[in-house]
């Protein structure tokens, strides 16, 4: 672990005081119009009160994994497969 | 006598390709298991989001030289390449700091079982929800930029391990 523990104090606390700070600048965020307009108007996650679906446990465990999978690995590919479409046209010129 | 796992573990470790390799498994996967609340439940997810921080301050770490020349590169970028990996860079570091502050903000666990009160804001429920939903394809793009090397140490690390 010696790459890790090169310097790791100053440098984690240099790390962990900007994030502090830019952190504390997205705080301000709640102060702006668009902030005041979703808090006067509300916001809910999922439908309320309609109990629980009936999926079987094991699916319901699995599927918010599946679901991250599927956002992180869908654009993975797409822009593997850009990727390569381009280099095959580049390479032939 | 030294067996192969500890000279396999040594050799990792002396390596700054294979240590960054093992650490950013160590956060992807750490990272897949925050991003599912449903499935670990609120206080899980609150607790495991305050742990997650150390992989991700590690990761930064073992990317210092890459931090401290980026603005430097990016003046001297020829390709688009190569500037598209440091807003890339840059932007999934203030997303994921920003989910991660959202993610306080709107706590239910972490913050009162530590005597804060917190009075949560619809905005702030929003803004993590839509933020966390967003740094899914943000970082399935950087690993696509990365894609190249992740493959190579996958080989090295294989060959390692039969060998």
């Amino acid at each position: 672990m010696k790459f890790v523990k090169k310097n790791w104090k100053s440098r984690s606390t240099i790390v962990v005081g900007i994030s502090l700070l830019v952190g504390i600048l997205m705080i301000a965020l709640e102060q702006t119009q668009f902030a005041i307009d979703i808090n006067s108007a509300g916001w809910h996650h999922g439908g309320e009160g309609e109990g629980r679906p009936n999926i079987p446990g094991a699916v319901l465990f699995i599927l918010p994994f599946v679901k991250a999978l599927a956002l992180i690995g869908v654009p993975l590919l797409v822009a593997r497969l850009i990727v390569n479409i381009i280099g095959l046209f580049t390479r032939k010129r | 006598m030294k067996t192969s796992a500890t000279t396999a573990k040594q050799s990792w470790q002396d390596n700054l390709q294979k240590t960054r390799f093992v650490m950013d498994t160590i956060l992807l996967v750490s990272f897949l298991i925050v991003l599912a609340p449903q499935s670990t439940g609120i206080v899980l997810h609150e607790w495991l989001s305050l742990v997650f921080l150390i992989p991700f301050v590690i990761h930064i770490l073992l990317h210092w030289h890459w931090f401290l020349s980026s603005f430097k590169q990016l003046m001297r970028a020829k390709t688009l390449r190569e500037r598209y990996n440091f807003v890339l860079n840059y932007t999934l570091y203030l997303l994921m700091l920003f989910v991660l502050v959202s993610g306080f903000l709107v706590s239910v666990a972490l913050f009162p079982a530590l005597g804060i009160p917190l009075e949560i804001q619809d905005f702030w429920s929003k803004m993590h929800h839509d933020s966390a939903t967003l740094i899914m394809p943000i970082l399935g793009l950087h690993l696509a930029l990365h894609f190249r090397w992740i493959k190579t140490l996958i080989v090295q690390m294989k060959k390692k391990a039969v060998s």
